[in-house]
């Protein structure tokens, strides 16, 4: 699982890093703007007032001219009403050269000054611009005046200002918002990158969980495989005794015996013996290759009837087993090793659960309900039964309610892991004493099982030369004994080397059967690789007695799997050289 | 009173004296001599004065004073530093007509009939011709007058244009009376 691709989050976070600063910046600019603006606005508003007052003291000058010059009062103080008319004119006064006071008016704020012999410059304070003017005639100085003009409406003025201040502020504001608005989004960004690095970090975690969990499964199943093996070993090591001690007394009593009928007695149990060997032997390679779950289509009842032997070997004498199908041709898709080691487990458990014995049924029938598409093995027991406690933790993996050594606690575990594996699911009814019913419920193929190997004639017979190529002198006694009772004739060689000078040598050759593992030089395969490109129209039939995975055929040769008895070979040799 | 002009130091002067050891009745005229001197001394600079009235460009305003001795006098003190029409300020003593020909204002402090005399033989000159109510009803272009123990004047504009003279309307507006319209003015 790879990590999710977060590529463009860093520059964004490197430049909203420096957010707060620029956003602090552009408001303190926009403030000291403002602050500057009023003070110049203010600067110039004051110089305005001041040339205002120099402008009326100028225009007063000039019109009190012949008053001051002729002293009328009168007409003095009429120009200095007249200048009065201006609401923002305040205190005026007109003086003489020598600086007394000739008529004046006394504004809101207050009175002229008392004498003025000289220009004095504007100015402005307290809300008021002042400025004088000399009074001069035709270059004949008269006088002086003076004005006072008021600025206006402090209140005005004020509100004015605190306008553009309010204005300044809700931009300052404004820029705030907007700085702490892109701040949280840089933040929201860096948690969501955080999350995000959090989110792969924890997917990272659960594939690795995954594998782990895989590899545990599959030691698991191994483990659930061994378990099953040495719950049969016991039985089929019982078994391999019984069968042996039936040969090596058989063997016996045909030394000892002459009568006919009794040998061929003797004979005929020594066979059935073999017989059941071989049976076991190969369910046991079946089990033991360790193979991963490869589904095959599989008729259940076919398969649970194969297993019977393997079963009966499980039980105890005081079961007594019983199959019953309602379902014949039910197929499903399975892994087959994992259902007979499932059906294997369940056989186990019900023994088990049955000391005193019982019965044990196994039974294939539709799943019912609403599973319609589906089948039920069930296999029931009639034993003690379990409590509801133990019911629940059943499928846990290493539960178990056997003694310490006989138990691994992963029967059960293995069989809900192959039902859920296998799309279906696995249930489990019991009663303290009346005994359990597992029930593995599988999904229906709509599949058809491949068609079965048809079975060998009969008594099958030939002619022609074969040569055997076997190490093992009993073996080869026995094989050649056999071959030339199906009517060939037969050449014994030891090695592969042997049969390559044979067959270079001309003998006359039909059919060359020869074992696989040989010792020294070349292996069976690779004898059979020589001869064929020596007479590529001799026919060739291998032999082993390694598991491997069960093939009938190996590198394009027939391989005929140990143990075989004559009509199996009989079947193989003729099927090769026809 | 450093900065204080020498016009406005004669003026203090004046009314130093107007109040040191005088009677009330000599107080009143030396006063009014004072008022008057000074009035004299301005009105020169209310007038606009054609380039043909001065002989050259270094010629002085001259202020003539005919008859009455104490108001030259008077006229000497307010006037000295006086300058009028970029010009500095002469006053004269003038006994006869002949001696008006250089007069810029010209004051009648004599006898009615040597009035009429100085008037006609100013008619048509750029002289500023100032009569007073004390020395009979007789107009020049400027008649001074008592008014509420205030001097005042008249003002004949027509006469001071047929001496192509034009006063300034400041001075029209501080007068008592203004006669004749001004009209032809130039």
């Amino acid at each position: 699982m790879s990590r999710l691709p977060i590529t463009s989050r860093l520059p964004i976070k490197t430049l909203w890093a420096h957010t707060p600063l620029l956003v602090l910046i552009t408001a303190l600019v926009l403030v000291f703007a403002g602050i500057a603006g009023a003070i110049l606005s203010e600067r110039d508003f004051r110089q305005q007032k001041k040339e205002q007052a120099e402008a009326h003291a100028r225009v007063l000058a000039a019109s009190v001219s012949g008053a001051l010059a002729f002293q009328d009062a009168a007409e003095a103080q009429y120009a200095v009403e007249a200048l009065g008319a201006n609401p923002d004119v305040g205190a005026v006064g007109v003086y003489a050269t020598n600086g007394a006071l000739f008529v004046r008016r006394v504004g809101e704020e207050g009175e002229p000054p008392a004498a003025l012999a000289q220009n004095l410059p504007a100015r402005f304070d307290d809300g008021f611009a002042s400025a004088s003017a000399p009074v001069v005639q035709d270059e004949t100085p008269l006088g002086w005046v003076y004005v006072r003009l008021s600025s206006g409406s402090t209140v005005a003025r004020w509100l004015r200002y605190i306008g553009v201040a309010l204005l300044l502020v809700m931009a300052a504001l404004m820029v705030i918002l907007i700085g702490e608005a892109q701040r949280a989004l840089g933040a929201a960004n860096a948690e969501l990158s955080r999350r995000a690095d959090e989110l792969a970090q924890s997917n990272q975690q659960l594939s690795s969980e995954i594998s782990e969990k895989r590899k545990a499964q599959n030691a698991l199943a191994q483990a659930q495989k061994m378990e099953a093996i040495g719950q049969l070993t016991g039985g089929v090591a019982h078994d391999f005794n019984n069968l042996l001690m039936v040969i090596s007394s058989g063997l016996r009593l045909l030394e000892t015996r002459d009568d006919e009928n009794k040998r061929a007695s003797i004979v005929a149990a020594m066979r059935q013996a073999v017989d059941r060997g071989a049976g076991l032997t190969k369910q046991l390679l079946a089990f033991s290759r360790r193979q991963k779950l490869t589904p095959e289509v599989i008729l259940v009842h076919e398969r649970i009837e194969n297993l019977r032997p393997l079963l009966e070997r499980s039980l105890r004498e005081d079961i007594a087993l019983h199959v019953r199908t309602s379902a014949p041709a039910a197929a499903v898709k399975v892994d087959p090793g994992q259902f007979d080691i499932a059906v294997l487990n369940l056989a186990v458990n019900a023994r088990d659960a049955m000391p005193g014995g019982g019965t044990l049924t196994i039974s294939v029938e539709a799943a019912g309900g609403d599973e319609a598409d589906a089948i039920a093995v069930r296999v029931a027991d009639t034993g003690q039964g379990m409590a509801p406690e133990v019911q629940a933790r059943a499928f846990d993996p290493f539960f178990t309610t056997k003694e310490v050594g006989k138990g691994t606690g992963l029967g059960l575990s293995q069989v809900y892991g192959f039902s859920m594996q296998s799309g279906g699911r696995s249930e489990i009814e019991s009663e303290p004493g009346r005994g359990t019913v597992v029930s593995l419920i599988l999904p229906l193929s709509a599949e058809t099982p491949p068609p079965r190997a048809e079975p060998a004639p009969e008594q099958a017979g030939g002619t022609g030369a074969v040569l055997v190529v076997e190490d093992d002198d009993s073996v080869a006694a026995m094989v050649c004994e056999m071959i030339a009772d199906l009517g060939y004739s037969v050449t014994r060689v030891p090695n592969a080397q042997e049969a390559l000078q044979q067959i270079e040598g001309g003998a006359p050759v039909d059919l060359m059967f020869s074992d696989i593992i040989m010792p020294g030089g070349l292996n069976g395969i690779e004898l059979a690789h020589e001869v064929r490109r020596r007479r590529p129209e001799l026919p060739i039939l291998l032999t082993t007695g390694y598991g491997g995975r069960g093939e009938t055929e190996v590198q394009g040769f027939k391989v005929l799997r140990k143990p075989y008895d004559r009509d199996e070979l009989g079947a193989a040799l003729a099927e090769v050289g026809a | 009173m450093a900065g204080v002009s020498p016009f406005a130091r004669c003026w203090i002067i004046a009314c130093a004296l107007a109040l040191v050891g005088q009677t009330p009745a000599h107080a009143q005229a030396a006063d009014e001599y004072a008022v008057k001197a000074v009035f004299l001394t301005r009105f020169g600079s209310f007038a606009d004065w054609p380039p043909a009235a001065f002989e050259s460009a270094a010629a002085p305003f001259n202020i003539c004073i005919a008859g009455s001795s104490s108001m030259a006098r008077s006229v000497e003190r307010s006037a000295r530093g006086a300058r009028i029409a970029g010009r500095g300020v002469a006053v004269r003593r003038v006994g006869s007509t002949s001696d008006i020909a250089s007069c810029h204002v010209l004051y009648l402090g004599a006898p009615r009939q040597t009035i009429d005399d100085y008037l006609r033989a100013a008619h048509g000159r750029p002289t500023l011709t100032v009569t007073d109510e004390r020395y009979g009803a007789t107009r020049g272009a400027i008649h001074f007058v008592v008014v509420n123990d205030r001097v005042r004047f008249h003002i004949d504009r027509d006469a001071a244009q047929q001496n192509h003279l034009n006063l300034s309307s400041r001075l029209l507006s501080i007068a008592l009376s203004v006669h004749g319209g001004g009209a032809g003015a130039p």
